[in-house]
């Protein structure tokens, strides 16, 4: 668990915990792999 | 004595449940709203016959989404509870802006996909991507987890009817004809990918209101992730700064009616939101999938694109049109039990815990509480925001050339009726229920 930001985290290791939480999410990283894949498809296709 | 001690208990299950019922009826009529809005967003492109590639006007209709999301929904909610909004779930920025690139990327491989194997083959494949909504619904986030089994099979079953509805009203539109057996496999590849990745563009959706964001907040960041992505596209594939959407003359005057397109699109997209975050993802994408029966309403009544239609496509229209219905009936009825509604505060408690979000203050933006609702104020810089997006679509309107086209203007004025009446219906449910929470 991450505290909730505040402005002034910015460049702080809570800021780095918040940005790992997010990269580690699978809510995130589901929709990030399908994008990949399909920004690979079209670059393919073109 | 026992009799009060049971009334007393059995209150907060019978108030629940009425809030269950209220929830599950706004998310139903956002979700029609969103079909009929989403429908009508294309009619204005059927205006435009320029000779430009999909990417430029993809990027104009991306351009007039991204200029209307300050027009009317700035009346709603002001942008200082916006950005409040944002700050507090800074979180879900990139989320927002993910689903804006999944968007843009999935309509790009809609073109390739019609190029290679044309409509008749890539339509039905990018329909299913309710199904695959509905997948990640219940991997994800555990909808329909708990559920009956009368309402497991009713949202199922009716987001196939729906899928195969759509199906069958855009086959009978279609002009068959020509071959594209050299790319098939490529063809087949880019509808696939388009369905999974509007599919799971529905993630990111549903995981920003289970941590309590207001949709139009939510928007805001899409349609920007959306624009950005679609300019690198055409940078990228449409000849860089060379392209002809930057230079040729024939834009300006058919950008009014992109813009137009984009207006319905962002309206009938934030009745979406509402949809997904009332009902989850399996029940409201299905219901404003529904625009395809909209968006051929559109097209036969006004632009009398069935004027030509054989008796196959006549019943094409009217199997189609029933299969739709019956389809949206069924998941408008599957109301979520007290035991899926408990899996739906488990995914909710899951974001508590993962980025330490106040339980209490989710749970009431989630459920459209007074706390949510009580951020409605409007600043100075609001209006002249208006002002700016509405002037925007004024000069461009002044601009537009109507193309010589035999429209219908009776069914026209009629449908545009009804797209009022469903919009001012669903507005007033959701600022009566939750001021637009």
């Amino acid at each position: 668990m991450v505290a909730p930001l505040e402005p002034e985290d910015r460049g702080t290791m809570k800021q780095r915990l918040h940005i790992r939480a997010v990269l580690t999410d699978s809510h995130f990283l589901v929709p990030a792999i399908v994008f990949l894949a399909g920004i690979t498809l079209l670059i393919v296709m073109h | 004595m026992r009799e009060r001690s049971e009334r007393v208990s059995t209150q907060p299950q019978v108030s629940s449940a009425i809030r269950v019922q209220s929830r599950h009826g706004l998310g139903v009529l956002c979700g029609i709203g969103a079909g009929v809005w989403l429908g009508a967003a294309e009619a204005p492109t059927k205006l435009v016959n320029t000779g430009l590639s999909p990417y430029a006007i993809s990027l104009c209709m991306v351009a007039g989404v991204f200029t209307a999301r300050w027009s009317v929904p700035t009346l709603l909610k002001g942008t200082r509870a916006v950005f409040r909004d944002l700050r507090r779930n800074t979180q879900l920025i990139p989320f927002a802006i993910l689903a804006g690139m999944l968007w843009a990327v999935a309509n790009t491989l809609t073109v390739f996909a019609i190029r290679d194997v044309g409509l008749a083959i890539a339509f039905p494949l990018w329909n299913t991507n309710s199904l695959i909504g509905i997948l990640w619904g219940r991997l994800l986030f555990g909808e329909l987890k708990g559920a009956s089994r009368a309402n497991v099979a009713k949202v199922v079953l009716g987001t196939v009817a729906i899928v195969a509805a759509a199906v069958m009203l855009g086959f009978s539109t279609m002009h068959f004809g020509g071959t594209h057996a050299a790319h098939a496999v490529d063809g087949i590849l880019a509808a696939l990918g388009a369905s999974l990745m509007w599919g799971s563009m529905y993630i990111p959706y549903r995981k920003a209101y289970l941590s309590g964001m207001n949709p139009l907040s939510f928007v805001t960041v899409f349609t920007v992730g959306e624009l950005a992505t679609m300019l690198a596209l055409v940078l990228a594939f449409d000849g860089g700064v060379h392209a002809a959407v930057f230079h040729s003359p024939a834009v300006a005057p058919m950008l009014f009616w992109l813009f137009l397109g984009g207006f319905v699109w962002v309206v009938g997209d934030l009745f979406q939101q509402y949809a997904t975050k009332y009902l989850g993802i399996g029940r409201g994408i299905p219901l404003s999938n529904t625009n395809q029966l909209w968006g051929l309403a559109w097209g036969a009544l006004v632009f009398g694109e069935l004027a030509h239609a054989n008796t196959a496509h006549r019943l094409l229209v009217v199997g189609g049109s029933l299969a739709m219905i019956a389809g949206a009936l069924a998941v408008s009825t599957a109301v979520a039990t007290e035991r899926e509604t408990a899996s739906t505060h488990e995914a909710i408690e899951r974001e508590c815990e993962r980025y330490g979000l106040q339980h209490e203050q989710v749970v009431d933006a989630f459920n459209g509480g007074p706390a949510a609702a009580n951020e409605n104020r409007r600043e100075w810089w609001d209006w002249l925001i208006l002002a700016c997006a509405a002037g925007v679509f004024v000069v461009l309107a002044l601009k537009a050339r109507v193309p010589a086209l035999a429209m219908h203007y009776g069914w026209a004025a009629v449908l545009t009726i009804l797209l009022v009446v469903s919009a001012v219906v669903c507005a007033v449910g959701l600022h009566r229920r939750t001021r637009f929470a």
